[in-house]
């Protein structure tokens, strides 16, 4: 019997992981199909081919993320060629155990089993979860298990994912530790025995403190340990505030007020923008249910999972005040979604008490997922699309593997590899002044600089020590995608203007490939 | 207790009614700003005699540092750094400062015309209130209580120190002791929890050194009251310690700054005077023995203690003859611990052996122990409600009582007449401060004679006993802190308009105090000194080795281009002509030479050194009054007058150095003579010399020298002069300066080549130097901040993130956490709560789901539309934070701050408001 079921639960997490990998899609597409991101992959892509030239994260190439979340594609790297396929592989993956962590984590919840399954489908349909996600889902649902468990060895574990949620990403692994702070707070706060909570927050800091020794040991080993310090306090404070690459600001809801008639307040209501105001109400209502609980005594484990889901979505919406964009609103939407699962498993329940009421909630919530469904419409349709699955085409760029991109894509990549290997060496530094990182992989070149997204790169010192790299390393040729997309609209010649004063200054224009200008340094010219 | 305090309407009405009148009808400021006219730059136009001559720290410096942290405060920042004192200092490191202390916030948020006045009041009430209480919880009468609790808020230390940090943190003694007794009446967590709270807002109150001997007495006091319940000394002990944690935030930088200041170096290798001197003792009976120092005449008359420190033990004649007289009938347990407090506590004051030990102890060594005269003054007081309260009871028998009438009556007499032939037969120079002496006395004499007939005859009057104690406290100091003219607060001198004017750069003050200690920080003006009892030991070191002469306001009399620039230094403001050649005839000026009256002259010799003669520089007093008379001034050659000119006395002012212009063509290696000759004026309008026996002070200054200094500006009193190719970053290339703020500078460097540059701040543990954003090592070795830097353009960053400061907060944020922790299970476990919780919950129970849903919904638009109204009321205005950085919101320039203030308070209060809706609509259901 007990085989019976591990088989069962082992099947259902296979397919949990194929199912999402298969039909899940991400910002581009899917799996499959879709181009090359050369932002969002080309990150990974790039900070991966410059481990394998001997380069080390943070002390020669800035990182926005945690080092456990760069690492693996570059034991990727290692153990494969390294190809944009492995960084879709590698992504997806991380989706796919995120949707894991969200199943179980819907168990936590006591969620029915129909509204499980509609959930999970719109998570896979919707790109909400990454790595980050998934590894901060697991570490809630091992914080809760280990409360419900009141197992030491449980809470051990939580405080070794919370340590590996920071060294994932920076700002999830602050939202989960401000969620477990709260936890401990509240425990010992209402807990009759105050020594068993101690014992298991020594436990939990016993687990926290472990993975950073492990991790001081392996970073200060390779001499990065305080630069990860830096750029980690830079992301954390420095990112959020004035200084953010890409951000805007926060929608404001004037949009309702200009409607002229009912209908367009009905489609304003339902707006990209309005999204996240809708958002908002769920956590208020969330709030205003946790309190009549608290008031009522009626705090269960299950309430109590519902509480840090909570307080961990707040923390996590707050991303939307200083990032922007649609993309941006996919990161926070996990919490959400898991909460919309819990409310219409209570309307549901308490549908024959108040059926008026959660025949309401029910069709509210339910054209809210809807409408966040609409919002990724074309990598829907192309994910149910049996073209995408039987159009593979092998006949990529080097380093591009068994992704189906577009021939445009495709003709570029293979120009400007062949433009590259042709008039340079494998010593030679070259710059995609525009943002497109994934090309260094491609091409199989260094960045002069550390800034593979030279956006990133917008306070005076970080363009300076841009400049600075520039005019040390001297890379032969560097390239400016004249169609590369400007972030926010605010294109790189706007934000690095010293940088570009100096290209113009130091670099001639000899060719153009692709609407890509290549410019090659004066010297070299003689 | 306090609600019945608070419920007595007279105490609150009058109360209420004084404060009121005080705050709002009151067109002056409870500071004595007025201190200002003792410098010159300040009382060029107009001299008025300054009030009080020993209330310069309040003006000096605890008014700039408030200035300063509120200026930073509304703008948003944290005061960590003061940039514009000796090179760059840290600021809330320095506990003095006072940044959190509760009250303090008064002053950031509300109008000077009300904090001013209102601070003090308050003080004075809670120690008053905290004193009451606690006297009530020992047991004594409430009519007693509140007479000890006069006593001790209206005379004394706490009058004398009201507007230093000391009150500060001695405010809460009482507070402390009354939170003891509460626990040894019944041991409630809730005053463990409180007592951490004291604790806290004691380190908060910005006097380590007072802190330190609360500290003591309040532990000894709680060991004795709770004997041999050891488990509530510990649990006692052990919230002092998590109160010290919560202030870890100040204490912790505090330990930094003092391990790297020059104070602690200093006090390491020389003694203090911690003892106050026997000659003091009079005190005790009348305050003003040695002098008062709200009079027209006060000079210390024992050395290296004022009127300030030895005042500590006064709280009336009346309160120490009672205590005295009824010493057998103080047999209570708390009475005798009181009798060893003040013992043991004046032994120490007054270093009496073996007591003087304890001064050679670590940490004592360090302390101004004398202080402790405060806690003697203060068990006076309750010794005083004990006695008072035994007599009210017809329990206490006064041995005073036997002493005839008559013989009072005589000793009285005696006095006055003492005083009256003394009135007749001294100077007339002395005649104001005995005037005020006898009318003073005369008033403690009566009061003290009037209080032993009430004992011997009229017992049923005693309690009009109130009205004698405050005329012999609260009356003998009423004026003790003077209300100034709103227009003496800091007025703009010409001086400071002019140094305004000129591009921002480091003063030094030579000569003359022009904008003495820390007061350029009321003006945004940078100072090359600074006094903030700590100071960073490598600044001060080198700036005492570049200067080592100073006179004596501490000043430097001379500066030189090299010893300037080395401390970074643009401007140097100066009571003369800092190019000239200085030739000092007679450099001593300890003592006060006699009035220049009718018929008087003086006259000194010297023998020229050079051969332009430009003026003579002289040190002068005015026995602090306005004098209107000239003195002749000349220089001779035997006999032969080459130049004269005249000092007007207005203009005198008093130990400040004067120059009076006589321009000569001397001979070298020839005698001269400088005289000085009255007019017709009598004693009482004549000035004077500070010298050496009957010889002034005197320098002679030489012109026609090499222009050293660029002369930038000059006023009556004061020359300004620059320095020619100031540069704030010592550097083979250029600078330019992007930012500039106190705790953050960016600089584009352009090196020539690879070297190490000087940066124009004091090098201090918490700055952070990168160059591009990439962390560099930054040095002291000279004081000032030293980077190597390679050649190219470079984007230097330095700012300060003391570690010590977020250490701090991370300990009193888990003592917080820990504290908060502690009052919630506490509350929680309280049955009121839990009965109420059960009565609520009932009603939500009682209450269907649809129509706590519609409730909740109908709230939240409600919230929602309250907060659009109050956003519509007061509208919030945000400025673009200062970056360097080019993106969407620099480039549309929209401030993010926005974003997160709007999400965070809208949340926050429509959860909130509607939350409380929904539980007042739920209470309100039967």
């Amino acid at each position: 019997m007990v085989f019976v079921d591990m088989g069962k639960k082992i099947t259902i997490i296979i397919l949990l992981i194929l199912v999402p990998v298969l039909f899940g899609t991400t910002a581009v597409g899917n799996f499959f199909s879709g181009d090359i991101n050369m932002i969002d992959e080309g990150q990974f892509a790039a900070w991966g081919n410059h481990m394998l030239f001997g380069k080390y994260m943070y002390k020669d190439i800035y990182i926005v993320y945690g080092p456990l979340l760069v690492y693996p594609v570059y034991i990727l790297y290692k153990i494969f060629t390294p190809s944009a396929f492995i960084i879709r592989l590698y992504l997806s993956f991380g989706a796919s155990i995120g949707i894991v962590g969200a199943y179980y984590l819907m168990g936590q919840l006591k969620i029915n089993k129909l509204i499980k399954f509609i959930f999970l489908v719109i998570l896979i349909l919707i790109p909400a979860i990454t790595l980050r996600e998934a590894v901060a889902l697991w570490t809630l649902y091992f914080l809760m298990i280990s409360h419900s468990n009141k197992s030491k060895i449980l809470t051990l574990i939580s405080g070794i994912l919370t340590s590996l949620t920071l060294l994932v990403s920076q700002d999830f692994g602050i939202f989960i530790g401000v969620v477990s702070c709260v936890h401990y707070l509240f425990q010992f706060i209402i807990s009759r025995d105050v020594k068993l909570v101690l014992t298991r927050f020594m436990y939990f800091v016993f687990g926290l403190i472990s993975i950073w020794i492990g991790f001081f040991i392996w970073s200060s080993s390779e001499g990065w340990f305080w630069d990860y310090v830096r750029v980690t306090k830079d992301v954390s404070i420095s990112l959020s505030g004035i200084n953010v690459p890409n951000g805007q600001n926060f929608p404001n809801p004037s949009l309702l007020l200009e409607s002229k008639n009912l209908f367009e307040f009905i489609k304003n209501f339902f707006s990209k923008e309005m999204l996240l105001y809708i958002s908002l109400l769920l956590y208020f209502a969330s709030m205003f249910y946790l309190f009549t609980i608290f008031f009522l005594k009626r705090l269960t484990n299950e309430r109590y999972n519902f509480l840090m889901l909570v307080i961990f979505g707040i923390l996590l919406y707050s991303i939307l005040l200083t990032r922007s964009g649609i993309g941006h609103f996919y990161y926070v939407l996990p919490p959400i979604i898991l909460i919309c699962g819990y409310f219409l498993n209570l309307l549901v329940i308490n549908y024959k008490k108040t059926p008026n009421l959660s025949l309401f909630f029910t069709i509210l919530i339910s054209v809210y997922v809807l409408r966040l469904l609409y919002l990724n419409n074309p990598n829907i349709i192309k994910a149910f699309t049996f073209a995408t699955y039987i159009n593979l085409n092998y006949e990529n760029p080097s380093r591009v593997g068994l992704l189906n991109i577009s021939d445009l894509q495709k003709r570029k990549i293979a120009n400007l590899q062949s433009f590259i290997w042709k008039n340079t060496t494998k010593e030679d530094y070259v710059f995609f002044f525009t943002d497109a990182p994934a090309m260094y992989m491609l091409v199989d070149r260094l960045n002069p600089t550390n800034y593979d997204l030279p956006f990133a790169g917008n306070t005076i010192g970080k363009r300076y020590h841009m400049l600075n790299a520039i005019i040390l390393k001297k890379p032969k040729y560097i390239f400016i995608d004249k169609s590369a997309w400007a972030v926010d609209g605010i294109s790189n010649s706007q934000r690095l203007p010293e940088l570009f004063s100096y290209i113009k200054k130091s670099y001639f224009l000899i060719e153009e490939i692709d609407k890509t200008e290549i410019y090659i340094l004066k010297n070299l010219l003689r | 207790m306090l609600r019945r305090l608070f419920l007595n309407k007279i105490f609150v009405l009058s109360f209420g009614l004084i404060t009121f009148l005080f705050i709002f009808l009151n067109s002056k400021y409870f500071f004595p700003s007025d201190i200002l006219n003792y410098i010159p730059s300040f009382s060029e136009k107009k001299w008025d005699r300054p009030h009080n001559s020993l209330l310069a720290d309040p003006v000096f410096q605890f008014e700039p540092w408030r200035h300063f942290a509120k200026e930073k405060i509304i703008k948003g920042e944290f005061p960590l750094w003061n940039d514009l004192n000796g090179g760059g200092s840290p600021f809330f490191a320095n506990p003095q400062t006072a940044v959190l202390y509760p009250l303090n916030f008064i002053y950031y948020f509300l109008p000077l015309s009300v904090s001013l006045n209102l601070i003090p009041i308050l003080k004075t009430l809670l120690f008053f209130i905290f004193t009451y209480l606690y006297i009530r919880s020992i047991g004594v009468g409430k009519f007693s209580a509140a007479a000890s609790g006069m006593i001790v808020s209206t005379s004394g230390f706490f009058m004398v120190w009201l507007l230093w940090p000391h009150t500060n943190v001695f405010l809460l003694f009482p507070f402390l002791l009354l939170i003891t007794e509460r626990l040894k009446q019944k041991n409630n967590n809730v005053d463990y929890i409180l007592i951490a709270i004291g604790y806290c807002i004691a380190v908060f109150g910005g006097h380590p050194e007072t802190l330190f001997l609360v500290t003591l007495v309040h532990l000894l006091y709680s060991a004795v009251r709770f004997g041999k319940d050891r488990k509530k000394t510990l649990k006692t002990f052990s919230f002092v310690i998590l109160g010290y944690l919560l202030g870890a935030v100040q204490l912790i930088p505090f330990m930094e700054y003092l391990l790297n200041s020059h104070a602690f170096n200093f006090r390491m290798v020389s003694s203090i005077h911690n003892t106050l001197p026997i000659l003091s003792i009079p005190s005790f009976i009348f305050p003003f023995f040695f002098g008062a120092p709200h009079t027209e005449f006060y000079k210390s008359i024992i050395p290296y203690s004022n009127f300030q420190e030895y005042i500590g033990g006064y709280v009336g004649l009346i309160a120490l003859i009672s205590v005295i007289s009824n010493i057998k009938n103080l047999n209570k347990s708390i009475a005798k611990l009181w009798i060893w407090v003040i013992i043991v506590s004046a032994l120490i004051a007054f270093g009496i052996f073996p007591f003087n030990l304890i001064n050679n102890l670590p940490i004592f060594s360090l302390n101004a122990n004398h202080r402790l005269i405060s806690f003697t003054g203060f068990g006076l007081a309750v010794l005083f409600s004990i006695t008072l309260d035994q007599l009210l009871k017809g329990r206490a028998n006064l041995f005073v009582k036997k002493i005839p009438s008559y013989l009072l009556v005589f000793a009285g007499v005696l006095l006055e007449v003492i005083f009256l032939a003394t009135y007749i037969l001294i100077p007339s120079l002395l005649k104001p401060l005995l005037k005020y002496y006898a009318f003073y006395l005369t008033i403690t004499m009566l009061t003290t004679l009037y209080f032993l007939y009430l004992l011997k005859k009229k017992v049923s009057l005693l309690k009009t006993i109130i009205v004698l104690v405050f005329l012999q406290t609260g009356f003998l100091f009423i004026n003790y802190i003077p209300l100034t003219e709103k227009s003496s607060y800091y007025p703009k001198s010409d001086l400071i308009k002019k140094l305004q004017d000129l591009p921002q750069g480091r003063i030094l003050e030579v000569g003359n105090p022009s904008i003495y200690k820390n007061i350029n920080l009321m003006y945004g003006l940078e100072s090359a000194q600074n006094d903030d009892a700590l100071e960073i030991k490598s600044y001060k070191e080198k700036f005492n080795n570049e200067f080592s002469v100073k006179n004596r306001w501490g000043n430097p009399d001379n500066a030189t281009i090299d010893s300037v620039n080395k401390l970074g230094i643009r401007y140097v403001i100066s009571d003369y002509d800092i190019n000239s050649k200085r030739q000092v005839i007679q450099g001593e000026s300890k003592d006060l030479l006699k009035p220049l009256g009718k018929g008087q002259s003086i006259s000194v010799d010297f023998i020229a050194q050079e051969e332009n003669l430009s003026s003579v520089r002289i040190i002068t007093a005015n026995y602090n009054r306005l004098n209107n008379c000239l003195v002749i001034v000349s220089i001779k050659y035997e006999d032969k007058i080459l130049n004269e000119n005249r000092i007007n006395c207005k203009d005198v002012r008093d130990g400040m150095y004067y120059t009076i212009p006589l321009e000569s063509i001397l001979e070298k290696g020839k005698k001269y003579r400088v005289a000085f000759r009255s007019g017709e004026f009598d004693d009482s309008n004549a000035i004077s010399f500070w010298g050496l026996g009957n010889y002034p002070y005197m320098e002679v200054l030489h012109g026609g020298q090499t222009e050293n200094f660029r002369l930038a500006g000059k006023t009556k009193t004061s020359y300004i002069f620059a320095l020619k190719n100031f540069q704030e970053i010592l550097i083979d290339g250029s600078y330019e300066i992007i930012h500039k703020s106190s705790t953050e500078k960016i600089y584009l460097l352009n090196s020539n080549k690879d070297q190490n540059i000087t940066i124009n701040q004091t090098y201090y543990p918490g700055w952070e130097a990168t160059i591009n954003e990439k962390q560099m090592f930054a040095s002291g070795s000279n004081a000032l901040t030293n980077i190597s830097i390679s050649k190219g353009r470079h984007v230097l960053s330095l700012a300060y993130r003391p570690f010590s400061f977020l250490t701090g907060v991370l300990v009193s944020l888990i003592s917080l956490i820990s504290i908060l922790i502690i009052s919630v299970r506490i509350f929680m476990r309280n049955n009121k709560v839990k009965s109420f919780i059960s009565e609520f919950n009932i009603k939500v129970t009682h209450t269907t789901i649809s129509k706590n849903i519609q409730a909740f919904i109908i709230f939240s638009l409600i919230s929602t539309l309250l907060l659009l109204f109050l956003y519509y009321l007061i509208p919030a205005k945000f400025n673009m934070p200062f970056t360097t950085a080019i993106n969407w919101l620099t480039v549309h320039s929209y401030p993010k701050q926005k974003d997160i203030f709007y999400y965070l308070v809208s949340f926050s209060f429509i959860t909130l408001i509607t939350f409380v809706q929904w539980f007042l609509w739920i209470w309100v259901k039967k």
